[in-house]
C-alpha cells in the first residue's frame, strides 16, 4: 500500500480567490456570509448566503482553457481553484496528464440557475397544454429547430468543473464525481486516497465545488434545514445554543493528492499526508441523522483504524458543524463517545461558521483548513460561539484562533440521506 | 486480500420487463421494448422511447408509505436492488447481522427535472437574479411539499436503498456522465478487492426522459425520436433512443459466496475507466485508439488475450461517430473472430444506466447460453470485417465477455466478466 500525500491546494471561497485569502480570513474569524442582494427577506425562506466571488475571463489569466470560455461564471471561479492547486504542486499536468496515471475526482452538484429555468419557460408556454399537461413533441422539436431555448450552451459537460479540468490539462485517467450531498467532497478525497493507496493511480486532483442554487435555497428552506435568521452576523452559529439551521455557502476546494513515492521522485514540496478515510451509512431517514449517531461513530472510528492511529493521537477535529440543532448535537455526542475524557481537550471547530455550508464543496474547503492547521500550527475559531447548549460542552474554539501543534486532523462530513465520510490528514514526517 | 469478486445476483427493470425470465425471453425472441407510438402525456411524450412497463410500486417495496416520497428513478433503483437481493438469496437477516459489510455504489445521471419547478421558481426570480421572497412565500411556496428536494438529490437512490434494507456500509453515488451505473459496478469491484466491503449493491437508475434533457440531446443531435433513425453501428443512424431502466447487481467476494452457498453468475475479471478530453475534436482513428486502449487495459488486468473473449457486449448506442470508432477499435483488437452485439436496438439508451444494463444483459446471455442479436440495424460499420450478431439469436456457450460503455462526454469504461 502506498502512502498518499498532498502537494498542492487551491480555494475559491466567499472570501475571494486563493488559499491565503481563505486561511487568513478563517484565522481572523471573518464573516463571509451576506444578505442576498436586492431583497428584503420576509417569510419562511432564507435571506442570507455566502456567495462566490466574481471573476472575469481573460486569455492571459486562464491560458489552460485555450479560449473555451465557460458558460457560467461559477465554472470559471471553480477552475481558478484547480489552477491554483496545479501551480502549487509544480507538476506538469499537461505532460503527465495523458499518461493515464492521473485522475480527477471533484464532486460538483450542478447549479440550477435562471438560465436553465428560462430555457424551460418556452416549453411550458408553447409545448404544454396547461389544462391536461400533455406535451406536444412537435412543438418541442420546433422550438429546438428555432433554437428558441438556446439561452444556455447545450454542451452540458461544460457545466462540470471536473470535465473542464480533464480537458484543460488533457487528463486521460478516470473522471470521478461522487455524490453524497453534504459529504460529497470528503468522499471525493477519500476515493482518490484509495486509488493512489492501491497503486491504481499516481496523482488525483480531488475536491469539491458548489454554488448555492435555487433548488437548494427553496428546497432546503422547505425542509426546515436553513436558518431563518436574516442577520448575516449571527445567522450561522455552529455548536451554539442559538443555532437555528445552516446558511448556504459556495466555493471550491482542490487538493493535488499523489503517492509519496511519486512526490519524492519529482522533489515536490509535501504539505501533509492523507492517512485515513472511511464512509458508512446511517440507514435511518433521508432527512434526519440517526439520533444515536451510530453511522457517524462507525465512520470516525473506521477512519482512525484505517490510519492505524489511536483516538488519543488526534490533535484537532474540523467538525461538520452545520449550525443545525440535530447535526451539532449528534456530532458532539459521537466525539464524546469515541474520545471519552480526552474529547474535552481536543479543539473542535466549524469552518462553516464563516463560509456557510457549501454542500458538495465543504469537505474540500475544510480539508484545506485542516492542512493549513497542520502546516501553520493554528486552528481557526468557530465564529459566533458564545452560549453553551445542554450536553454540548466541548472545546469549540470560541473567540480567536489558537496555536495548536496539529499532528493529525480529523475532518467530518455527514450528508442528507445518512451518508457519512471522515478524512484524516497528518503532518508529513 | 480479496482475489476474486463475483456477481451473485441481479435485478433489472427495463423496457423488456421486470423479472429475469422476461428479459431472457425478450433477448432470445428479439423483442423490442421501445415504444414507437406517438406520445402525448407529460411523462411519455416521445414518439420513440423505451419505457418500463407499468406496475404498482407498493407491490415491490416493503415500506409502502415511503413510496410517496420517491421519484420514479428512486423507485426503479429500490425495486431493482430488492430483486437483486432476492436473486442472490441474501436475506435481510444476513445484512442485519453485519450491516457495515454491505455497501452501495450507484450511478445516476438525470435526477433533477426542473420542469415542475419552473412555475414555482421563475416568477420569484428578479432581473438581477435575486429572489422575490414575498412572492415566493405568499404565492408559490405552497406548491413545494416539505420533502420536495430530497428525492431530487443525486444520492437519493443509494440512500433510499440503504434505508429500505438497513445497509450501513460504504455508500456513495456517481454522477460523472453517461456511464455512471457502469462505473458503479467497476468501483464496487475495486472496493471489495481493497477489503472495504464484503458485498456491494451496485448499478444505476434512470426514469422517463424529461423534457429538458430531451431538448438538450436534440439540439446536440445526439438523440433520435423515430423508429428508423436509431440503429446501433449503422451508418444511417441519427442518434440514440432515450429510455428508462433500473439495474442492480450484487457483487461479493468469493469467500462470502462460498460461505453461504450463493450463485456465481460470473467473476469480474477486469475494469478500466478513462476519459477522452478532446472527444469532440478528434478523428475517427484516434477515438478508436482510445476505445481500443480501454478494452486492452481491461484484458491486461486479468492477463487475458483478446482470443479468450467469447463475445463483446458493445456500447453501440446509435451515435454513428461513436459507433464507427467502437467498431474500428473492436476490429483492431479482436479481428473478425469475436461475436459483437449491442442491446440499444431493443431497449434504447437509458443514459447513466445504459452500461449497467448492457453488463446485466451480457451476464444473462452468458448464463443462458446464447448471444442476442443487434436489432434494427442494416448496414453496419466494418460489417465484412466483424462478426456482428444480426438476424437472429445465436446459440453459444460463452465463458467470457467484454462489455463497453462509452459516453458522448468522454467517459470511457470497459468491464470483463468470466464464467
Amino acid at each position: 500500500m502506498k502512502r498518499v500525500v498532498v502537494t498542492g491546494l487551491g480555494v475559491t471561497s466567499p472570501f475571494g480567490f486563493g488559499v491565503d485569502t481563505f486561511w487568513k480570513s478563517l484565522v481572523a474569524g471573518e464573516n463571509g456570509i451576506r444578505k442576498i442582494d436586492g431583497i428584503d427577506p420576509k417569510g419562511k425562506v432564507m435571506g442570507v448566503h455566502a456567495p462566490l466571488p466574481t471573476i472575469e475571463y481573460t486569455k492571459e489569466r486562464f491560458p489552460e482553457l485555450r479560449g473555451q470560455v465557460p458558460e457560467k461564471n461559477e465554472d470559471l471561479a471553480f477552475f481558478a481553484a484547480v489552477q491554483e492547486a496545479v501551480e502549487e504542486s509544480g507538476l506538469d499536468f499537461f505532460t503527465y496528464g495523458s499518461t493515464d496515471r492521473v485522475g480527477v475526482s471533484v464532486s460538483n452538484i450542478l447549479a440550477l440557475d435562471k438560465t436553465h429555468l428560462e430555457d424551460t419557460e418556452p416549453l411550458k408556454k408553447y409545448a404544454v397544454n396547461p389544462d391536461t399537461e400533455d406535451v406536444d413533441l412537435r412543438k418541442v422539436l420546433a422550438l429546438c429547430h428555432e433554437r428558441e431555448l438556446c439561452k444556455s450552451d447545450p454542451d452540458i459537460e461544460h457545466d462540470h468543473v471536473g470535465h473542464m479540468t480533464n480537458k484543460a490539462y488533457n487528463i486521460t485517467g478516470p473522471h470521478m464525481v461522487t455524490s453524497t450531498a453534504c459529504a460529497s467532497a470528503n468522499n471525493a478525497i477519500g476515493e482518490a486516497f484509495y486509488k493512489i493507496r492501491s497503486s491504481r493511480l499516481d496523482v488525483v486532483l480531488a475536491g469539491g465545488a458548489f454554488n448555492h442554487n435555487y433548488n437548494g435555497l427553496f428546497g432546503f428552506s422547505r425542509l426546515g434545514a436553513l436558518t431563518m435568521n436574516p442577520d448575516p452576523e449571527t445567522a450561522c452559529s455552529p455548536f451554539d445554543k442559538r443555532r437555528s439551521g445552516f446558511v448556504m455557502g459556495s466555493g471550491c476546494g482542490v487538493l493535488v493528492m499523489e503517492s509519496l513515492e511519486h512526490a519524492l521522485q519529482r522533489g515536490a514540496q509535501i504539505l501533509a499526508e492523507v492517512v485515513g478515510y472511511a464512509s458508512y451509512g446511517d440507514a435511518y431517514r433521508a432527512t434526519d441523522p440517526d439520533p444515536e449517531g451510530k453511522g457517524a461513530r462507525y465512520t470516525m472510528e473506521a477512519a482512525i483504524e484505517v490510519a492505524r492511529l489511536h483516538p488519543d493521537q488526534i490533535s484537532y477535529i474540523n467538525g461538520h458543524g452545520t449550525s443545525t440543532k440535530m447535526n451539532d448535537l449528534i456530532e458532539t455526542k459521537v466525539i464524546k463517545e469515541i474520545f471519552k475524557d480526552r474529547a474535552y481537550d481536543i479543539p473542535v471547530n466549524s469552518t462553516k461558521s464563516m463560509v456557510g455550508h457549501s454542500v458538495s464543496a465543504c469537505g474540500a474547503l475544510e480539508g484545506v483548513a485542516c492542512i493549513k492547521s497542520i502546516c501553520d500550527g493554528i486552528v481557526h475559531p468557530t465564529r459566533n460561539w458564545a452560549e453553551q447548549d445542554t450536553d454540548m460542552d466541548l472545546d469549540y474554539v470560541p473567540g480567536a484562533a489558537r496555536e495548536v501543534d496539529v499532528k493529525y486532523a480529523l475532518s467530518n462530513n455527514f450528508g442528507f440521506g445518512g451518508q457519512n465520510a471522515t478524512v484524516i490528514f497528518g503532518k508529513y514526517e | 486480500m480479496v482475489e476474486n469478486v463475483y456477481v451473485s445476483g441481479m435485478g433489472i427493470l427495463s423496457p423488456l420487463g421486470m423479472d429475469l425470465p422476461e428479459h431472457i425471453n425478450g433477448l432470445k425472441e428479439q423483442k423490442c421494448g421501445i415504444s414507437f407510438t406517438p406520445g402525448k402525456k407529460k411523462h411519455q411524450f416521445l414518439d420513440a422511447a423505451g419505457y418500463i412497463p407499468k406496475f404498482k410500486p407498493k407491490k415491490y417495496i416493503e415500506n409502502s408509505k415511503s413510496v410517496r416520497y420517491m421519484t420514479p428513478q428512486v423507485i426503479y433503483g429500490v425495486i431493482s436492488a430488492n430483486f437483486a437481493l432476492q436473486d442472490s438469496n441474501i436475506t435481510k437477516e444476513m445484512i442485519h447481522a453485519a450491516p457495515v459489510d454491505t455497501g452501495i455504489v450507484y450511478g445516476v445521471s438525470i435526477h433533477m427535472d426542473i420542469f415542475e419547478s419552473v412555475d414555482i421558481y421563475l416568477p420569484c426570480i428578479q432581473e438581477d437574479e435575486s429572489m422575490d421572497l414575498d412572492l415566493l412565500t405568499s404565492e408559490t411556496y405552497r406548491y413545494l411539499p416539505p420533502l420536495w428536494v430530497v428525492p431530487r438529490l443525486g444520492n437519493s437512490v443509494a440512500g433510499q436503498i440503504s434505508i429500505e434494507n438497513a445497509i450501513k456500509g460504504l455508500n456513495y453515488s456517481i454522477e460523472a456522465g453517461g456511464n455512471n451505473g457502469f462505473l458503479a459496478i467497476g468501483e464496487s469491484f475495486e472496493a471489495i478487492l481493497d477489503g472495504r466491503a464484503k458485498r456491494m449493491i451496485c448499478g444505476g437508475a434512470e426514469s422517463y426522459p424529461a423534457i429538458l434533457p430531451v431538448y438538450k440531446t436534440m439540439v446536440r443531435k445526439l438523440s433520435s425520436f423515430t423508429e428508423n433513425d436509431s440503429r446501433p453501428f449503422d451508418s444511417g443512424s441519427q442518434g440514440f433512443i432515450m429510455s428508462e431502466a433500473g439495474v442492480s447487481m450484487i457483487l461479493e467476494s468469493e469467500a462470502e459466496i462460498d460461505k453461504r452457498g450463493g450463485k456465481k453468475y460470473a467473476r469480474v475479471a477486469g475494469y478500466s475507466n478513462h476519459f477522452i478530453p478532446e472527444i469532440k475534436d478528434i478523428p475517427l482513428e484516434k477515438l478508436a485508439r482510445y476505445y481500443e486502449k480501454s478494452m486492452a487495459l481491461c484484458l491486461e488486468q486479468s492477463n487475458m488475450d483478446p482470443s479468450d473473449v467469447d463475445f463483446v457486449q458493445a456500447c453501440g448506442c446509435g451515435l454513428p461517430w461513436m459507433d464507427e470508432a467502437e467498431a474500428l477499435a473492436i476490429r483492431n483488437l479482436f479481428g473478425s473472430r469475436t461475436p459483437v452485439t449491442s442491446i440499444a436496438g431493443s431497449v434504447g439508451y437509458a443514459s447513466g444506466t445504459s452500461g449497467a444494463l448492457s453488463a446485466a444483459y451480457g451476464l444473462l446471455q452468458m448464463d443462458n447460453g446464447f448471444i442476442a442479436p443487434i436489432l434494427r440495424s442494416e448496414t453496419l460499420f466494418f460489417q465484412d470485417e466483424l462478426d456482428f450478431v444480426t438476424g437472429g439469436c445465436r446459440e453459444a456457450e460463452p465463458k467470457s465477455f467484454l462489455c463497453n460503455c462509452f459516453d458522448f462526454i468522454g467517459n470511457t469504461g470497459s468491464l470483463l466478466f468470466v464464467k
